[in-house]
């Protein structure tokens, strides 16, 4: 049997003795099916009658957190507050799956974990539930992870693979599980085992103070499932290894610098992330003692014997660092490096739109594409029919009396895509060597932009000509040709460039694209729009033109090509309400990034 | 982030405190930890709005109705407001609606009034405020201006006073802000998680402790609770007394033009923040250094930024300080 299959009954069998502590787990694996296995094992393993429910993708908000139970107000003719998914989940478990669940919905979660209860400020309720359960996520696809912010609050990430479902066979029952939660309240822990943890996170590099205290909570359910009496070197052992290990991001030995820098910029998030935090990180980095030196300087707070706990720290650190699967510390520094940026956007999606799955309502009319809902606008009528009849002065007999405040409209939220617009000069001003870097820019944005799902478009001018030589496309083999194959040489028609710029990008923003424009050129219009020659003209119309292109409210980027700041480019870039290069100041990679922070922004 | 905090309930007109920051900093922590170091506040007896009984600034229409016939109004001794503004919450809930019950079972049309009712005098603290629907951003921005909140409906106009002090927090990587709500925020500090172990291991110990025994851990605390509240409260008391010379607000105007700060709310905001500190710290004028202190609180989220910049805006304005003030002599 492998340490793996193991280590995921194991989980189930803590998870399921103090659920409420524990707060839950991630689970990865490759097939539902297996994920389904483990989740139907954890809820055997729970509180006989504890509920087990799963949130539903699109679930409202209403549902979630609770609201006015329509139909029993109606009946009793009072309010009557109907409890959500999340307070009726008390004491038991709740299964969300990290593809499809809203990221609100998350964020919802992660308040309740934090609070043990959740806040009504809803349909005229302001009531707060105690409520106290364990998550599960389930992370089938390799695509779409638990939000971190949630993921740092549950105790455990369990991966599942194929050898895992004959191991369970011989499962753990319910009676060892419900035998170990009568005696976990009686459990002590020595303050050495918390000190003993909180050295070992800090050494491998965890910042968030919960890993320590979601650790002692394991340690403990440890404990009382093996019937010790406190916790035990085993228990800080297994804690260490189930909770310390997945969040580890570096090894021990690494220097203290390298950790500060790793972990924050795990919190740098968007390549646009204020970078101050690094900045401020690193300045300091120096300042903090390395992890040894301070195990020996002299703690106040501690009573236990120095040695003692740098032995038990080591051990913690020493059993993370076993559970550490090869390659696993890369993975974590990849993720942290910051190079990537996000971990896929593709799941951002635009707020308030109109199209798209609903994702709530709110009070409004249904104008500018805005959609009624009807059943929304009925029920907030009902309350008052009694008011608004007796108000009536008429005498007139409605079947129901609505008005215009009672009207409620659908939120939807509509996944946006992102199209970087390319406007690349290709004329002969434009060193040829720049082209060359335009080309590899734009590989690389398309490279990650894959990932992302995002689009590249590419418009190229020449001579007298401007051409949309790549429209707004995810393939990624024909957009490498078309990049590849770009001709360069003759003059600069920028005016014309720009406006097909403005056209293609409205042309996207109406399909609900988020446009990001990169403009590489160095400025210098030499060709009006009629083809003509000419400089003076071409040059007042290609100003008049990047004014356009600051009406669409996109962002721009702007990237000089000339060797030094040229006055009229700047002026260009200005006029188009662009942000402006020099391209000495970036190379392909930079310009990527520059323009993958536009689109964060 | 203690700091800004503090200066905030020094002086509720610096404006709100945003505090951006890491997973596990602590962030909404600190902030539910307000109401313990807050002194009490003089309210108008069974007024729903929690006016002032001295009428600073304006009352609700209940409390004129009131006063206007005469009626002596009483005073009672209250908490100051620390009001939670959940994410799910509903816009009837937030500004405040008809009472559903009454209208349903007596057919009355009775106001409910809302969370910005309660928060008036008071924080209104919206935990990850950067995932707020725009639809409530947009009422907050409204009220944070107007310092009222009006409400028309059924028939029913009710405007009464909400003036509060924003306190948001956010992790800056689920979300951006908007550009308006965050220029309504004074003072802006970013949470990290302290690095030195013996810190972090008291972090978690204490965390423990609270978990285990809540009531054990705050009689523990309690002194340092107070003293603290007590220091407030003077503060607030001295607050009217301090002086700032001229040649502070030069300075704070230098400093802005050096950032390029768009606007006057910066240095309007450094000069309250440093008034607010000298005060706490029972000084009788301000002077640099406190500042200098404020400075980067007030700064920070006010700087525009560039495409590729390299430094983030707080070292920017470390810089412009130390530029302008020479090298760094302080020790804060």
């Amino acid at each position: 049997m492998l340490p793996a299959d193991q280590d995921a009954r194991l989980t189930a069998l803590l998870l399921a003795i103090d659920p409420t502590a524990l707060k839950g787990a991630i689970v990865r694996g490759r097939s539902p099916m297996l994920c389904e296995q483990w989740l139907q094992l954890v809820a055997d393993l729970m509180p006989v009658g504890a509920p087990s429910k799963r949130i539903p993708s699109n679930i409202s908000d209403e549902r979630l957190l609770g609201g006015l139970d329509f139909a029993a107000t109606l009946a009793r003719g009072n309010s009557v507050c109907e409890l959500g998914v999340l307070a009726t989940s008390n004491g038991g478990m709740l299964v969300a799956t990290a593809a499809t669940t809203r990221a609100t919905t998350f964020t919802h979660i992660a308040r309740v974990v934090d609070e043990g209860s959740v806040r009504v400020e809803r349909d005229g309720f302001s009531e707060s539930h105690e409520t106290a359960f364990a998550t599960i996520v389930v992370e089938c696809a390799d695509d779409e992870a638990a939000p971190r912010a949630l993921a740092d609050r549950l105790a455990f990430v369990v991966e599942l693979d194929a050898t895992s479902r004959d191991a369970w066979n011989n499962s753990p029952t319910r009676e060892i599980a419900t035998a170990a939660r009568a005696r976990l309240a009686a459990i002590r822990h020595e303050d050495a085992s918390l000190v003993a943890l909180a050295r070992g996170a800090a050494r491998l590099g965890i910042l968030s103070p919960r890993a320590v205290l979601l650790a002692l909570s394991v340690a403990r359910a440890h404990a009382a499932l093996l019937s010790h009496p406190t916790v035990t070197e085993d228990d800080l052992t297994c804690a260490a290894r189930l909770v310390l290990a997945p969040r580890a991001v570096t090894l021990p030995d690494a220097e203290p610098e390298t950790n500060d820098e790793q972990g924050d910029s795990e919190n740098q998030g968007p390549t646009d992330a204020p970078p101050e935090t690094q900045d401020i990180q690193n300045n300091e980095a120096t300042e903090p003692p390395r992890p040894e030196r301070d195990a020996d300087s002299p703690d106040a707070n501690t009573d236990a014997p120095q040695s003692d706990q740098n032995t038990l720290a080591e051990i913690v650190v020493r059993a993370a660092t076993a559970a550490l699967p090869a390659g696993m510390l890369a993975a974590a520094a990849a993720r942290a490096s910051g190079t990537r940026g996000t971990v896929g956007r593709c799941g951002t999606e635009q707020q308030n739109g109109t199209r798209g799955r609903q994702i709530g309502i709110r009070r409004g009319e249904a104008r500018g594409g805005a959609r009624l809902d009807l059943v929304a606008t009925l029920r907030a009528s009902v309350p008052l029919q009694r008011v608004r009849r007796e108000a009536r002065t008429d005498g007139a007999q409605r079947v129901v009396e609505l008005r215009r405040d009672d009207f409620r409209i659908r939120r939807c939220a509509t996944p946006t895509t992102t199209t970087t617009l390319f406007v690349v000069d290709a004329s002969g001003s434009a060193a040829l060597n720049r082209l060359a870097e335009a080309k590899g820019a734009v590989e690389l944005l398309l490279a990650e932009g894959y990932a992302r799902r995002d689009k590249v478009a590419l418009i190229a001018f020449r001579g007298t000509v401007a051409e949309l030589v790549l429209p707004a496309t995810h393939a990624l083999a024909r957009a490498r040709r078309a990049v590849a194959g770009m001709p360069a040489g003759g003059g600069t028609p920028l005016a014309t460039a720009l406006d097909l710029a403005a056209t293609v990008s409205q042309q996207l923003q109406r399909d609900a694209s988020q446009v990001v424009m990169v403009v590489l050129t160095d400025g210098r219009a030499n060709v009006g729009r009629d083809g003509r020659g000419g400089r003076a003209r071409a040059e007042a119309e290609a100003l008049e033109s990047a004014t356009r292109v600051r009406a669409l409210r996109t962002d721009v980027v702007w990237i000089d090509t000339s060797s030094r700041s040229e006055v009229l480019s700047r002026s260009l870039a200005d006029a188009a309400g662009a942000r402006y290069l020099l391209l000495p100041a970036a190379n392909a990679r930079g310009m990527s990034q520059v323009a993958l922070a536009a689109r964060s922004a | 982030m203690k700091l800004a905090l503090t200066l905030a309930a020094v002086d509720p007109s610096i404006g709100g405190v945003l505090i951006l920051g890491d997973r596990g900093t602590a962030k909404s922590t600190a902030v539910r930890a307000l109401p313990t170091l807050l002194p009490t506040l003089k309210v108008v007896d069974g007024c729903r709005y929690g006016c002032d009984p001295d009428g600073n600034g304006s009352r609700c229409t209940e409390c004129l109705a009131r006063v206007v016939s005469g009626e002596k109004l009483h005073t009672r001794l209250a908490p100051v407001p620390v009001v939670d503004l959940p994410l799910g919450a509903t816009e009837d809930r937030v500004a405040g609606a008809l009472d559903i019950e009454r209208a349903l079972v007596r057919g009355e049309k009775a106001f409910e009034p809302g969370l910005l009712a309660r928060a008036h005098r008071g924080f209104l603290y919206v935990d990850e405020i950067n995932l707020l629907e725009d639809h409530l951003v947009d009422l907050l921005l409204d009220v944070a201006t107007t310092g009222e909140n009006v409400v028309e409906r059924e028939g029913l106009s009710i405007k009464h006073p909400a003036r509060f002090v924003l306190v948001g927090t956010g992790n800056p990587e689920e979300g951006e802000l908007r550009p308006q709500l965050l220029d309504r925020f004074g003072l802006s500090v970013e949470a990290r998680t302290p690095s030195d172990v013996a810190e972090r291991v008291e972090v978690v110990r204490r965390r423990d402790a609270f978990d285990r025994a809540p009531e054990v851990f705050a009689e523990r605390f309690k002194k340092d609770d107070a003293a603290l509240r007590r220091r407030v409260t003077n503060a607030r008391a001295q607050l009217a007394n301090v002086e700032s010379p001229d040649a502070l607000l030069t300075r704070a105007t230098e400093l802005c033009l050096l950032l390029n700060v768009d606007g006057l709310r910066g240095e309007l905001t450094m000069l309250r923040a440093s008034r607010a500190l000298a005060a706490y710290e029972g000084a009788s004028t301000t002077t640099m250094l406190h500042l200098r202190r404020v400075a980067p609180l007030v700064l920070r989220h006010r700087l525009r930024r560039g495409p590729l910049d390299e430094v983030g805006s707080g070292v920017r304005v470390e810089r412009a300080i130390q530029e302008l003030f020479g090298a760094a002599d302080v020790a804060s």
